[in-house]
């Protein structure tokens, strides 16, 4: 019997769930901003985006840009599978301010297996690079959508890339287990002396789960819809 | 009574998960610490870098030295700025594995409660029967918790009630059955003393009128008079035996250390039977006077306690007939009784009356040599001490009986 007091365990279940719950990566997807980009076919086997937003100038966005980490533009294609099934395709490009030197240096991997890299030297070079730029999503040899087809571009943007999350996950479990050995061992020889074997296994199994906590979560998205060019044809 | 043993379980059980919780939390609390830096350290280390690049244009020679140390710097801010944006995951893996860890506690420490709980049940309820059977008035009742905690305790306590009540009973059995032997007793020398008194006085005054009278007549009626009391004599003085047992007094109980009470017995009566020699052994391997164990006392009448062990040696030495043997005394102590063995090396009783040697009038002598009352007034003296008397065993070897006191003042009823 449902009633007012009835409800109460469900939402206390719902709120639990969601508390225990891991994050979905992302925030909420932001609108398009400064119109659409496009697809084009290139050599005929190779399906790119072009005409990019600028999407750089987002506060989201600007914000991680010269931190010195890697900003990571995670680029997702999806078409509908209405015909021929679905295709889906995806590239990465990497954007790292060198805060020493003063440039960026920029790296795009898409479908093509191929990595271009760049180096500018002003945030004004970079907005040009981007809007200049041309990243492989789908390889048409393998799959090809059907032509006219809706297809779906999502970048997630992270602000560091993967090996610079590990090894802060890393340094975070040797400095938890550092904590805790010197937590017990107050005696600068014992802590010298104090070999991995020894080291508390419950520390250790709390470290990994602590470390391991940290995500590549996105600080922010973006999603678009562009239509398939005609010529993307299945050999 | 049973919410406060359940309340006190709970609290016991919520204070072990506590002190688990508490262990483990430590554990995870030191390894957690080290993402809680504030922010105003990462802006601080930021302006730091920016510092190192201006250093290394005023310093040029030592721009190399410089780099080292920003590209040393520049890792930590970033490793920090990664931290910085996975606080919130980290914080909601703390708080998970916090809450993941009280569970576990009590779960834990509710399992092992639950366990012991299984494993209390099943001897609970024996001992539950146990106990309804105890109060049901059974005397042969067996828990068989062999365990050291409190439960195999009361098991054992319960067992020990049930065998105390089985002798208590055993003990009333024997003393109705006496006492109505001696009422018996009491009737039948009643009975017997006036006709025995008349006929005496009878036959006095018979022989009286016969006194000076030289006829042959007369003299053959004295000889006859003369028998007659004889067999007078001899009937009141079974009467008296019988009035004896009939009349057995109550004893006179007085604190008295046994060890030294047996040392007089020995020196009073060590050549009192001609066939029979005392020894007093108290410890295995030491026989003779000197040897019992000092401090054993228990309330006794000394007289009547005597008059049981003298008892049994002169049935040991008419058991023995015309060769030798010895009785051995021995004394020791329990928590709450005095045990005194009295062994013969005879030739043991009968089987067919083992069973009954402490009923009235039962004896192996010959009519006319003994009434077999001995041992029915021995017993009968013990019973009075609250004590008993047992046939502990008998074989052609010998025999050895036990006589039974408390040690402590028993309140009679």
């Amino acid at each position: 019997m449902m009633n007012g007091k009835g409800s109460i365990p469900a939402i206390v279940l719902t709120g639990l769930l969601a508390w225990i719950s891991p994050p979905l990566a992302g925030d909420e997807s932001q609108a398009p901003e400064a119109g659409n980009p496009n697809l084009e076919i290139v050599e005929g086997d190779l399906l790119v985006l072009s005409g990019m937003p600028m999407i750089l100038n987002h506060e989201e966005v600007s914000r991680h840009l010269t931190t010195g980490l890697t900003t990571t533009f995670a680029f997702r294609f999806e078409t509908a599978a209405k015909v021929g099934g679905k295709a889906r395709g995806g590239a990465r490009v990497e954007i790292r301010y060198e805060l020493w030197d003063e440039v960026f240096h920029t790296v795009t991997l898409g479908m093509d297996g191929r990595p271009v890299r760049h180096q500018l030297t002003t945030l004004e070079e970079l907005h040009t690079w981007w809007r200049e730029l041309r990243v492989p999503l789908l390889d048409l040899r393998a799959r090809a959508p059907a032509s006219n087809a809706n297809g779906s571009i999502e970048i997630d943007i992270v602000p560091f890339s993967k090996a610079e999350r590990d090894d802060t996950q890393r340094w975070l479990y040797d400095s938890a287990l550092r904590a805790g050995s010197t937590a017990q061992s107050p005696s600068l020889e014992d802590r010298a002396d104090r070999s991995p074997t020894t080291r508390n296994s419950l520390e250790q199994v709390f470290g990994v789960l602590i470390a391991t906590s940290l995500r590549s979560r996105a600080v922010t998205s973006f999603r678009w819809q562009a239509k398939v060019p005609a010529g993307a044809t299945t050999p | 009574m049973r919410f406060r043993a359940v309340l006190i379980s709970v609290i016991l059980m919520g204070l072990a998960a506590l002190l688990v919780f508490h262990f483990f939390q430590r554990q995870l609390t030191r390894a957690s610490n080290v993402f809680a830096a504030p922010p105003e350290v990462l802006a601080g280390l930021e302006d730091s870098l920016e510092d190192l690049k201006h250093l290394a244009h005023l310093e040029p020679e030592r721009q190399a030295e410089y780099r080292r140390r920003f590209d040393q710097l520049e890792t930590t801010v970033q490793r920090l700025r990664i931290l910085e944006h996975g606080r919130a995951d980290l914080q909601k893996r703390y708080e998970q594995l916090l809450l993941a860890l009280f569970l576990i506690s009590v779960i834990a420490v509710t399992g092992i409660y639950a366990w012991r709980q299984s494993r209390h049940g099943p001897r609970l309820t024996r001992l539950q029967e146990a106990l309804r059977d105890l109060a049901a008035g059974s005397t042969e009742v067996r828990v068989g918790d062999r365990g050291r905690d409190t439960i195999g305790r009361i098991g054992r306590m319960v067992e020990h009630t049930s065998n105390v009540m089985a002798k208590d009973r055993q003990r009333l059995a024997s003393l109705e059955n006496l006492s109505s032997w001696q009422e018996a007793a009491r009737r039948h020398a009643h009975e017997m003393r006036t006709p025995l008194t008349t006929s005496r006085l009878e036959i006095e005054r018979l022989a009286e009128q016969l006194e000076g009278d030289p006829s042959q007549r007369a003299t053959e009626h004295r000889h006859l008079a003369e028998s007659a009391l004889e067999e007078l004599d001899r009937l009141s003085a079974f009467t008296r035996r019988f009035t004896s047992f009939a009349r057995l007094p109550r004893p006179r109980l007085l604190r008295q250390d046994l060890g030294h009470w047996i040392e007089e017995f020995f020196a009073a009566y060590q050549n009192a039977w001609d066939n029979l020699t005392l020894k007093v052994a108290t410890r295995p391997g030491i026989t003779g006077p000197n040897t019992t164990e000092p401090g054993i006392t228990a309330p006794v009448d000394r007289d009547m306690l005597r008059q049981v062990l003298v008892n049994l040696c002169d049935n040991a030495a008419t058991a023995l007939g015309a060769r030798s043997g010895s009785v051995a005394l021995s004394l020791t102590a329990e928590e709450n009784w005095v045990l005194l063995d009295v062994t013969d090396d005879g030739p043991g009783i009968p089987e067919d009356i083992r069973s009954r040697v402490f009923e009235p009038y039962t004896t192996t002598s010959t009519i006319g040599e003994g009434m077999g009352l001995g041992l029915a007034i021995s017993k009968k003296i013990m019973l009075d001490h609250h004590g008993n008397l047992e046939l502990l065993s008998s074989s052609a070897s010998g025999t050895t009986f036990r006589l039974t006191l408390p040690r402590r003042e028993a309140h009679s009823g």
